[in-house]
């Protein structure tokens, strides 16, 4: 009997360290993550390839915009083509203890996902949380970002059609100027 | 009997003529809301508590969306995004203090004051001390409107911001 209380107390201590070690490397996981993407803060420019191919886009010249804002609480992602109409804006924050972001789609909804970086430190992944708005367009539902260098990154959009057809856009993006620090 | 049936199926009908133009007027007033907010896409500068504030307001996501940012002399950025959700104009504030207020907006019969009223917030916690809780946009001319944001303090009396803003393009 006081044997199985004291695997009872072991179990339940561990119990509670496993707890506190999951919480602590969540925590510890998102800021890293947030902490990297901030690094890519400043105007960066590159071509786009789609998978299927999307001939209205497929190879055009995309320049992107990553800016840290709210003394430092969020990042501000923008995205537009010369010429083109599309200008999605995506924010980046600290979510407790998970990395989100909200995009707001040119299709007029909002989906949300989650990041995650993988072990190396060479990509941030984010996966579908959930989505706000109308989804008759289709949505955007993935999202990974890879850094190759300080003036070179990649980011690998994943759009879903109506009718679940996947549209995958690779942006090969090259910085063309140091941190942009705001709109004025 | 049969006049039961008629009556029931007035009263039905009514209720279901009155649901659908109650909802086409709220989503013509979300519309109209966001339409208003939208022309105020620009750069404008003005003054707050005597030392000088700059706002832009940028139209985006091909119309979806309206983004407002804003910088004094401090090291203050805070970013509010404008969305049309369902029949509702909403901001979500994402601010210095790390939080994300939600707001949903009522026009003025006028057409001249648009009030954002509290919805709910993110990532809020005491530690932070408060949080933005109400804005009001007034339209005076096609260069100047003014902005009332309130910030509510746990425990202590709202902080009101009132600036006074120009079009500097």
């Amino acid at each position: 009997m006081k044997s199985l209380r004291f695997v009872r107390l072991i179990f339940g201590v561990a119990l509670v360290l496993v707890s506190l070690s999951v919480l602590g490397f969540a925590q510890s996981g998102a800021q890293p993550s947030f902490d990297k993407l901030k690094s890519l803060a400043g105007s960066w420019e590159g071509r786009v390839t789609t998978v299927p191919k999307e001939d209205d886009i497929d190879g055009k010249l995309m320049q992107a915009t990553l800016r840290v804002t709210s003394m430092g609480n969020a990042i501000v992602h923008e995205m537009t083509g010369a010429g083109r109409p599309d200008h999605p804006v995506t924010m980046l924050y600290l979510d407790g203890d998970r990395l989100l972001l909200t995009h707001y789609c040119d299709a007029g909804n909002r989906p949300r996902m989650t990041g995650k970086m993988s072990p190396d430190g060479k990509t941030v992944e984010f996966q579908f949380l959930d989505i706000a708005g109308s989804t008759q367009y289709g949505h955007m539902d993935h999202a990974v970002f890879t850094f190759i260098d300080a003036n070179h990154h990649i980011e690998d959009w994943t759009y879903v059609m109506p009718g679940d057809k996947p549209v995958h856009a690779h942006f090969d993006l090259q910085r063309t100027n140091g941190k942009t620090e705001g709109t004025f | 009997m049969k006049f039961h049936h008629v009556l029931t199926s007035i009263v039905l009908s009514a209720a279901v003529w009155m649901s659908l133009s109650t909802a086409a007027f709220a989503q013509a007033d979300g519309q109209k809301s966001f339409d208003q907010l939208k022309s105020l896409a620009g750069s404008w500068q003005g003054t707050f508590e005597g030392k000088p504030v700059q706002a832009t307001l940028r139209v985006t996501s091909m119309g979806n969306a309206i983004v407002h940012e804003m910088k004094g002399d401090g090291p203050e950025d805070p970013i509010t995004m404008f969305y049309l959700d369902g029949d509702r104009l909403v901001l979500t504030h994402y601010c210095d203090a790390g939080n994300r207020p939600r707001m949903a907006a009522k026009l003025s019969p006028d057409g001249k004051t648009l009030e954002f009223n509290f919805l709910d917030v993110a990532n809020y916690s005491s530690k932070q001390e408060g949080h933005m809780q109400h804005a009001v946009f007034t339209f005076i001319d096609a260069n100047h409107h003014t902005e009332d944001w309130t910030f509510m303090l746990e425990g202590k009396p709202d902080m009101k911001a009132h600036l006074d803003l120009q079009r500097i393009k």
